[in-house]
Protein backbone atom coordinates (compact mmCIF):
# COMPACT_ATOMS: atom_id res chain seq x y z
CA UNK A 1 0.00 0.00 0.00
CA UNK A 2 1.19 3.50 -0.64
CA UNK A 3 -0.34 6.85 0.08
CA UNK A 4 -1.78 8.87 -2.77
CA UNK A 5 -2.79 12.52 -2.60
CA UNK A 6 -4.85 14.04 -5.38
CA UNK A 7 -6.81 17.19 -5.79
CA UNK A 8 -8.98 19.18 -8.13
CA UNK A 9 -8.89 22.95 -8.07
CA UNK A 10 -11.72 25.11 -9.32
CA UNK A 11 -10.20 28.09 -11.11
CA UNK A 12 -11.54 31.56 -11.68
CA UNK A 13 -13.01 32.33 -15.07
CA UNK A 14 -10.35 33.48 -17.48
CA UNK A 15 -7.43 31.82 -15.72
CA UNK A 16 -4.62 30.89 -18.09
CA UNK A 17 -4.31 27.17 -17.35
CA UNK A 18 -0.77 26.82 -18.67
CA UNK A 19 0.51 29.73 -16.62
CA UNK A 20 -1.35 28.48 -13.58
CA UNK A 21 0.03 24.94 -13.90
CA UNK A 22 3.52 26.46 -14.00
CA UNK A 23 2.76 28.41 -10.86
CA UNK A 24 1.55 25.22 -9.17
CA UNK A 25 4.66 23.36 -10.21
CA UNK A 26 6.93 26.14 -8.95
CA UNK A 27 5.14 26.00 -5.61
CA UNK A 28 5.62 22.22 -5.46
CA UNK A 29 9.30 22.45 -6.38
CA UNK A 30 9.84 25.04 -3.68
CA UNK A 31 8.93 22.30 -1.17
CA UNK A 32 10.87 19.61 -3.05
CA UNK A 33 7.70 17.91 -4.29
CA UNK A 34 6.44 17.25 -7.80
CA UNK A 35 3.04 17.29 -9.49
CA UNK A 36 1.32 15.24 -12.16
CA UNK A 37 -1.61 16.60 -14.09
CA UNK A 38 -2.96 13.34 -15.53
CA UNK A 39 -4.64 10.77 -13.28
CA UNK A 40 -3.34 7.21 -13.14
CA UNK A 41 -5.62 4.63 -14.68
CA UNK A 42 -6.88 3.37 -11.29
CA UNK A 43 -8.21 6.76 -10.25
CA UNK A 44 -9.51 8.14 -13.54
CA UNK A 45 -13.07 7.72 -12.35
CA UNK A 46 -12.58 9.77 -9.16
CA UNK A 47 -10.70 12.43 -11.09
CA UNK A 48 -13.30 12.78 -13.82
CA UNK A 49 -16.17 12.90 -11.31
CA UNK A 50 -14.34 15.46 -9.18
CA UNK A 51 -13.61 17.63 -12.20
CA UNK A 52 -17.29 17.56 -13.15
CA UNK A 53 -18.34 18.48 -9.61
CA UNK A 54 -16.03 21.49 -9.69
CA UNK A 55 -17.27 22.92 -12.95
CA UNK A 56 -15.94 20.67 -15.70
CA UNK A 57 -12.78 20.46 -17.76
CA UNK A 58 -12.66 24.14 -18.70
CA UNK A 59 -12.77 25.33 -15.11
CA UNK A 60 -11.25 22.60 -12.96
CA UNK A 61 -7.68 21.38 -12.84
CA UNK A 62 -6.68 17.93 -11.61
CA UNK A 63 -3.34 17.27 -9.94
CA UNK A 64 -1.58 14.54 -8.02
CA UNK A 65 1.09 15.49 -5.49
CA UNK A 66 4.20 13.34 -5.63
CA UNK A 67 7.06 13.29 -3.18
CA UNK A 68 9.63 14.53 -5.68
CA UNK A 69 9.56 15.31 -9.41
CA UNK A 70 10.69 11.80 -10.36
CA UNK A 71 8.51 9.91 -7.92
CA UNK A 72 5.20 8.17 -8.50
CA UNK A 73 3.06 9.24 -5.54
CA UNK A 74 2.97 11.09 -2.22
CA UNK A 75 3.96 8.10 -0.11
CA UNK A 76 7.47 9.30 0.70
CA UNK A 77 6.13 12.69 1.80
CA UNK A 78 4.12 10.90 4.47
CA UNK A 79 6.97 8.57 5.37
CA UNK A 80 9.49 11.39 5.73
CA UNK A 81 7.32 14.07 7.30
CA UNK A 82 4.42 12.47 9.08
CA UNK A 83 5.66 9.47 10.99
CA UNK A 84 4.82 8.99 14.67
CA UNK A 85 6.09 10.58 16.81
CA UNK A 86 5.61 13.72 14.74
CA UNK A 87 8.67 15.89 14.28
CA UNK A 88 7.16 19.30 13.74
CA UNK A 89 10.33 20.67 12.23
CA UNK A 90 9.78 18.35 9.23
CA UNK A 91 6.05 18.78 8.65
CA UNK A 92 5.70 20.84 5.45
CA UNK A 93 3.02 19.18 3.36
CA UNK A 94 0.08 21.06 4.94
CA UNK A 95 1.94 24.33 4.30
CA UNK A 96 2.21 23.36 0.64
CA UNK A 97 -1.56 22.80 0.53
CA UNK A 98 -2.11 26.19 2.17
CA UNK A 99 0.05 27.86 -0.48
CA UNK A 100 -1.90 26.17 -3.28
CA UNK A 101 -5.18 27.14 -1.66
CA UNK A 102 -4.13 30.75 -1.35
CA UNK A 103 -3.21 31.17 -4.99
CA UNK A 104 -5.57 33.90 -6.15
CA UNK A 105 -6.72 31.88 -9.18
CA UNK A 106 -8.26 29.21 -6.92
CA UNK A 107 -11.95 29.41 -5.98
CA UNK A 108 -12.49 25.97 -4.46
CA UNK A 109 -10.58 22.75 -3.94
CA UNK A 110 -11.29 19.09 -3.37
CA UNK A 111 -8.42 17.04 -1.94
CA UNK A 112 -8.39 13.31 -1.40
CA UNK A 113 -5.87 11.24 0.52
CA UNK A 114 -6.03 7.46 0.37
CA UNK A 115 -3.87 4.52 1.15
CA UNK A 116 -3.60 2.09 -1.75
CA UNK A 117 -7.13 2.24 -3.06
CA UNK A 118 -10.30 4.26 -2.86
CA UNK A 119 -12.59 1.40 -1.97
CA UNK A 120 -13.36 2.81 1.46
CA UNK A 121 -13.95 6.36 0.23
CA UNK A 122 -17.43 7.48 1.17
CA UNK A 123 -19.36 7.98 -2.04
CA UNK A 124 -21.22 11.25 -2.21
CA UNK A 125 -23.39 12.48 -5.01
CA UNK A 126 -22.39 16.07 -4.54
CA UNK A 127 -19.49 17.71 -2.82
CA UNK A 128 -18.71 17.10 0.87
CA UNK A 129 -19.40 19.82 3.44
CA UNK A 130 -16.82 22.58 3.07
CA UNK A 131 -14.23 22.96 5.80
CA UNK A 132 -11.59 25.54 6.51
CA UNK A 133 -8.12 25.08 5.05
CA UNK A 134 -6.78 24.83 8.59
CA UNK A 135 -9.03 21.88 9.42
CA UNK A 136 -7.95 20.23 6.20
CA UNK A 137 -4.29 20.77 7.11
CA UNK A 138 -4.88 19.07 10.43
CA UNK A 139 -6.91 16.30 8.83
CA UNK A 140 -4.21 15.58 6.27
CA UNK A 141 -1.65 15.10 9.01
CA UNK A 142 -3.82 13.30 11.55
CA UNK A 143 -5.77 10.79 9.52
CA UNK A 144 -3.72 7.64 9.96
CA UNK A 145 -6.41 4.96 10.18
CA UNK A 146 -6.12 4.07 6.50
CA UNK A 147 -9.52 5.48 5.60
CA UNK A 148 -9.70 7.41 2.35
CA UNK A 149 -10.74 10.95 3.16
CA UNK A 150 -11.84 13.95 1.15
CA UNK A 151 -11.43 17.61 2.06
CA UNK A 152 -13.56 20.19 0.32
CA UNK A 153 -12.69 23.89 0.54
CA UNK A 154 -14.63 26.79 -0.89
CA UNK A 155 -13.48 30.39 -0.64
CA UNK A 156 -17.14 31.45 -0.45
CA UNK A 157 -17.72 29.24 2.58
CA UNK A 158 -17.89 30.94 5.99
CA UNK A 159 -15.87 28.16 7.69
CA UNK A 160 -14.30 28.13 10.23
CA UNK A 161 -16.97 28.64 12.89
CA UNK A 162 -16.04 29.18 16.53
CA UNK A 163 -17.27 26.30 18.68
CA UNK A 164 -15.31 27.03 21.84
CA UNK A 165 -12.43 25.07 23.21
CA UNK B 1 -12.37 47.13 23.43
CA UNK B 2 -9.35 46.41 21.35
CA UNK B 3 -8.04 43.00 20.37
CA UNK B 4 -4.43 42.34 21.28
CA UNK B 5 -2.32 39.36 20.38
CA UNK B 6 0.74 38.24 22.30
CA UNK B 7 3.29 35.58 21.51
CA UNK B 8 5.76 33.82 23.78
CA UNK B 9 8.41 31.66 22.16
CA UNK B 10 10.65 29.26 24.01
CA UNK B 11 13.81 28.57 22.04
CA UNK B 12 15.74 25.35 21.72
CA UNK B 13 18.02 24.66 24.68
CA UNK B 14 21.20 25.11 22.65
CA UNK B 15 20.27 28.66 21.62
CA UNK B 16 22.70 31.37 22.63
CA UNK B 17 22.55 35.16 22.56
CA UNK B 18 23.51 35.26 18.88
CA UNK B 19 20.65 32.91 18.02
CA UNK B 20 18.26 34.94 20.12
CA UNK B 21 19.30 38.24 18.57
CA UNK B 22 19.11 36.85 15.05
CA UNK B 23 15.66 35.47 15.79
CA UNK B 24 14.42 38.84 17.04
CA UNK B 25 15.57 40.35 13.77
CA UNK B 26 13.96 37.54 11.79
CA UNK B 27 10.67 38.00 13.65
CA UNK B 28 10.65 41.72 12.92
CA UNK B 29 11.40 41.07 9.24
CA UNK B 30 8.70 38.42 9.00
CA UNK B 31 6.16 40.75 10.59
CA UNK B 32 7.18 43.62 8.29
CA UNK B 33 6.75 41.38 5.24
CA UNK B 34 3.09 40.96 6.24
CA UNK B 35 2.76 44.67 7.03
CA UNK B 36 2.58 43.95 10.78
CA UNK B 37 4.90 44.94 13.58
CA UNK B 38 6.20 43.32 16.73
CA UNK B 39 6.82 44.96 20.05
CA UNK B 40 9.09 43.04 22.42
CA UNK B 41 7.74 43.10 25.96
CA UNK B 42 10.28 44.99 27.97
CA UNK B 43 10.19 42.81 31.09
CA UNK B 44 11.53 39.80 29.32
CA UNK B 45 14.21 40.98 26.94
CA UNK B 46 16.87 39.68 29.28
CA UNK B 47 15.65 36.09 29.30
CA UNK B 48 17.86 34.09 26.98
CA UNK B 49 15.57 31.24 25.96
CA UNK B 50 12.35 33.20 25.72
CA UNK B 51 11.16 35.88 23.36
CA UNK B 52 7.86 37.54 24.13
CA UNK B 53 6.20 40.11 22.00
CA UNK B 54 2.95 41.78 21.10
CA UNK B 55 1.88 41.67 17.47
CA UNK B 56 0.80 45.02 16.11
CA UNK B 57 -1.24 45.85 13.02
CA UNK B 58 1.61 47.95 11.61
CA UNK B 59 5.04 48.81 12.95
CA UNK B 60 3.56 52.04 14.36
CA UNK B 61 0.36 50.56 15.79
CA UNK B 62 -0.20 49.62 19.42
CA UNK B 63 -2.11 46.36 19.01
CA UNK B 64 -3.23 43.72 16.53
CA UNK B 65 -6.77 45.11 16.53
CA UNK B 66 -6.78 46.33 12.95
CA UNK B 67 -5.45 43.01 11.65
CA UNK B 68 -8.60 41.38 12.97
CA UNK B 69 -10.80 44.20 11.74
CA UNK B 70 -9.35 44.16 8.23
CA UNK B 71 -8.77 40.45 7.66
CA UNK B 72 -11.36 38.68 9.76
CA UNK B 73 -14.70 40.40 9.38
CA UNK B 74 -17.78 38.47 8.29
CA UNK B 75 -18.31 37.52 5.54
CA UNK B 76 -14.79 36.11 5.45
CA UNK B 77 -12.72 37.06 2.45
CA UNK B 78 -10.22 34.26 2.03
CA UNK B 79 -8.12 36.44 -0.26
CA UNK B 80 -7.15 38.76 2.56
CA UNK B 81 -6.59 36.36 5.46
CA UNK B 82 -2.86 36.31 6.20
CA UNK B 83 -2.56 36.45 9.97
CA UNK B 84 -2.65 32.63 10.42
CA UNK B 85 0.16 32.34 7.83
CA UNK B 86 2.21 34.71 9.95
CA UNK B 87 1.64 32.51 13.02
CA UNK B 88 2.58 29.43 11.00
CA UNK B 89 5.82 31.06 9.87
CA UNK B 90 6.74 32.00 13.41
CA UNK B 91 5.99 28.49 14.58
CA UNK B 92 8.07 26.94 11.81
CA UNK B 93 11.19 28.92 12.58
CA UNK B 94 13.75 26.23 13.38
CA UNK B 95 14.82 27.90 16.63
CA UNK B 96 11.30 27.71 18.10
CA UNK B 97 10.59 24.82 20.45
CA UNK B 98 7.40 25.91 22.19
CA UNK B 99 4.98 28.76 21.64
CA UNK B 100 2.14 30.43 23.47
CA UNK B 101 -0.33 32.57 21.54
CA UNK B 102 -2.64 34.77 23.56
CA UNK B 103 -5.55 36.64 22.05
CA UNK B 104 -7.23 39.06 24.38
CA UNK B 105 -9.78 41.84 24.20
CA UNK B 106 -8.50 43.35 27.43
CA UNK B 107 -6.11 45.55 25.49
CA UNK B 108 -2.45 45.54 24.65
CA UNK B 109 -1.41 47.26 27.88
CA UNK B 110 -2.83 44.46 30.00
CA UNK B 111 -1.23 41.89 27.73
CA UNK B 112 2.13 43.51 28.11
CA UNK B 113 1.86 43.68 31.88
CA UNK B 114 0.15 40.43 32.80
CA UNK B 115 -0.79 37.96 30.16
CA UNK B 116 2.65 36.74 29.24
CA UNK B 117 3.67 35.96 32.77
CA UNK B 118 6.11 33.22 33.59
CA UNK B 119 3.39 31.64 35.68
CA UNK B 120 1.09 31.41 32.70
CA UNK B 121 3.78 29.66 30.70
CA UNK B 122 4.28 27.27 33.61
CA UNK B 123 0.57 26.47 33.81
CA UNK B 124 0.36 25.59 30.18
CA UNK B 125 -2.86 24.26 28.81
CA UNK B 126 -2.91 21.07 26.75
CA UNK B 127 -0.92 21.55 23.53
CA UNK B 128 -2.78 22.07 20.28
CA UNK B 129 -1.58 21.76 16.72
CA UNK B 130 -0.65 24.93 14.87
CA UNK B 131 -3.50 24.21 12.45
CA UNK B 132 -6.02 24.14 15.26
CA UNK B 133 -4.69 27.45 16.57
CA UNK B 134 -4.91 29.00 13.08
CA UNK B 135 -8.46 27.72 12.70
CA UNK B 136 -9.54 29.07 16.07
CA UNK B 137 -8.00 32.50 15.49
CA UNK B 138 -9.99 32.88 12.27
CA UNK B 139 -13.14 31.35 13.76
CA UNK B 140 -13.12 34.01 16.47
CA UNK B 141 -13.07 36.74 13.81
CA UNK B 142 -13.03 40.15 15.46
CA UNK B 143 -15.44 39.10 18.23
CA UNK B 144 -14.82 40.46 21.70
CA UNK B 145 -15.93 37.22 23.40
CA UNK B 146 -14.27 35.15 24.70
CA UNK B 147 -12.17 37.87 26.25
CA UNK B 148 -9.07 35.70 26.36
CA UNK B 149 -7.96 32.63 24.41
CA UNK B 150 -4.62 30.95 24.85
CA UNK B 151 -2.99 28.36 22.61
CA UNK B 152 0.02 26.35 23.68
CA UNK B 153 2.14 24.58 21.04
CA UNK B 154 5.06 22.25 21.57
CA UNK B 155 7.10 20.76 18.73
CA UNK B 156 7.70 17.65 20.79
CA UNK B 157 3.99 17.01 21.35
CA UNK B 158 2.35 14.55 18.99
CA UNK B 159 -0.88 16.44 19.50
CA UNK B 160 -2.62 15.34 16.35
CA UNK B 161 -2.56 11.77 17.53
CA UNK B 162 -4.31 12.83 20.72
CA UNK B 163 -6.96 14.66 18.74
CA UNK B 164 -7.53 11.64 16.56
CA UNK B 165 -8.24 9.58 19.65
CA UNK B 166 -10.65 12.21 20.92
CA UNK B 167 -12.84 12.10 17.82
Amino acid sequence: MSIVFEGVLKLRDGTDRDMFSRKMMETALHFGYGLRFEPSKHDVQWASEAVEKLGGGETAMYFEAVSEPSNINADAIYCLELWEPLDWSKVQFPTFLLRLWQLPEVEAALFVRYDGDMENLEKEDGLPQPMSIYKAMEGVVSNWDGTARQFYLDKKSPEPVWRGE
Amino acid sequence: MRIAFGVGLRLKEESDWDVRNRLCLELARTAARYGYGIQLTKWYVSVLLEIRFIVTASPAADSAHNIFKKELQDPLNWETIRFPNFLLEIWQLPETQEAVFIRTTDGAELLEENALSIQEMAERPKPVSIYRAMDAVVALRANVEPSRTLFYLNKKASVLHDHLLER
